[in-house]
């Protein structure tokens, strides 16, 4: 049943393709914006570059979730997958993955652009960076998909989501700067070995409590 | 004839104000309820909580023996909710969305057979347009085909008839006819006192939270 609400996610997105060009056209004019305004030594803009794209992917993985769920509210579309005699925990788990996916495919458009407009370096360890990626932005979409299910039955619900959302995914934006800053550094792994393991924990708790509650929380 | 769904002291509030206070009743196999009321007295309510679209504050239901409340998605297989949204998604095609429907109903259904039902209920030509050029009456239509196409032995139907024209309402009337004869269990929600004469064995007034 995971698979085909992946699917439905995945076919809805390619008919309309709302998510991903609208975290798209967001994340490079994020990007635009950094480039354009600051005018300050390659060595300082290396040092802020994480924290610019994690802040950038936070914002653009707001976008994305938001969207994931609004169009299920247009037509009541929701009340097909709650109805349905299925495990509720699978629509939470197929709106973290292809949030997960969505994201992925948004970083791998941007990236290039990003490097490039803020004429920083490529990491030299191009594989490690890629991973923790790939294991960061799992964790930002655990948190959002919960989070966005929680706010989607408000009445404010593109209010609630960021104010929920933010505190609770800012230990894992620290982590993801402070990851990607090391790897920028050539730093050994031992030296942000607590980070990962910060983002693998919320990665776990929030997969779980977003599987178990996601029942509860899919009512009105 | 055994009882297919036991309602008991279901109550449901929205900002402390009450909606439903301690509804009660119990539906037999090949009966037809009709539920009536002025607007907002909780009808559409009702019938979410019935789904489990929306959660209540207190009470019990039973649906074929089986606590729809706290039990597996699995016991409410064969009950069916159509409420006054479509409940599909407006990007894909009416094909597609009854498609999706059946599969997370564990259906496989052809879709010859789908376009069958969709050509019998006038938006054939339709099929593979995305709904969200659908008219009201057309939505109505892609409904009644869907529940066509469902094993359901408990169909929750709010407001079938509005937004439809004659020939519409004709099909409705048909669908509720062939339905009752059969022998399967449904609740509506219906305005119109001399259809709710006509469709339900039993007709239950909502007045202020309670079945008068």
């Amino acid at each position: 049943m995971f698979f085909i609400l992946l699917k439905k996610e995945l076919f809805v997105e390619f008919r309309s393709r709302e998510v991903t060009l609208s975290m798209l056209v967001f994340g490079l004019s994020i990007i635009l914006t950094f480039a354009f305004s600051s005018n300050v030594s390659p060595t300082i803009i290396a040092n802020y570059a994480p924290g610019m794209f994690w802040i950038m992917v936070l914002f653009v993985a707001v976008i994305g979730v938001h969207r994931s769920f609004s169009y299920e509210k247009e037509f009541d579309a929701f009340s097909m997958l709650i109805s349905a005699p299925i495990d509720r925990g699978f629509i939470f788990l197929s709106k973290w993955i292809s949030g997960f996916i969505f994201l992925t495919i948004m970083e791998a458009l941007i990236i290039i652009p990003f490097f490039k407009f803020l004429m920083i370096d490529f990491p030299s360890q191009p594989w490690i960076a890629i991973g923790t990626t790939m294991l960061i932005n799992c964790a930002i979409m655990a948190i959002a998909s919960l989070v966005s299910g929680i706010a989607m039955r408000a009445r404010l619900s593109e209010v609630l989501l960021p104010v929920l959302l933010f505190p609770l995914v800012s230990p894992v934006i620290i982590a993801a700067t402070k990851i990607s800053g090391s790897i920028m550094a050539g730093d050994p792994f031992s030296f942000w070995q607590i980070w990962l393991l910060i983002v693998l924990t919320v990665i776990v708790i929030f997969g779980l409590v977003g599987y178990t509650l996601f029942d509860f929380i899919a009512e009105e | 004839m055994p009882a297919v769904l036991t309602v008991s002291n279901i109550s449901k509030s929205f900002d402390r104000r009450p909606i439903l206070k301690d509804i009660s009743f119990t539906l037999h196999q090949g009966e037809t309820i009709v539920l009536m009321g002025k607007n907002g007295v909780g009808k559409s309510t009702l019938l979410r909580i019935l789904a489990r679209i929306m959660a209540c504050d207190g009470g019990q239901i039973s649906f074929q023996n089986k606590d729809l409340l706290k039990g597996s998605p699995c016991d409410r297989h064969k009950l069916l909710y159509l409420g006054h949204a479509p409940a599909m998604y407006t990007t894909l095609s009416a094909k597609e969305n009854i498609k999706l429907a059946l599969t997370l109903r564990g259906m496989t259904v052809g879709l010859s057979e789908i376009q069958n039902q969709l050509n019998y209920f006038g938006i054939g030509t339709q099929s593979n347009d995305p709904i969200s050029i659908y008219s009201q009456g057309m939505l109505q239509r892609l409904k009644l085909a869907y529940a066509e196409l469902v094993n359901w032995n408990l169909l929750l139907i709010d407001e079938p008839f509005s937004g439809l024209d004659t020939d519409g309402v004709g099909l409705v009337e048909t669908a509720l006819h062939r339905w009752k004869e059969i022998g399967k269990s449904l609740i509506l929600v219906l305005h119109n006192q001399s259809r709710a004469k006509e469709f339900g064995d039993r007709i239950l007034y909502i007045q202020n939270g309670s079945i008068e």
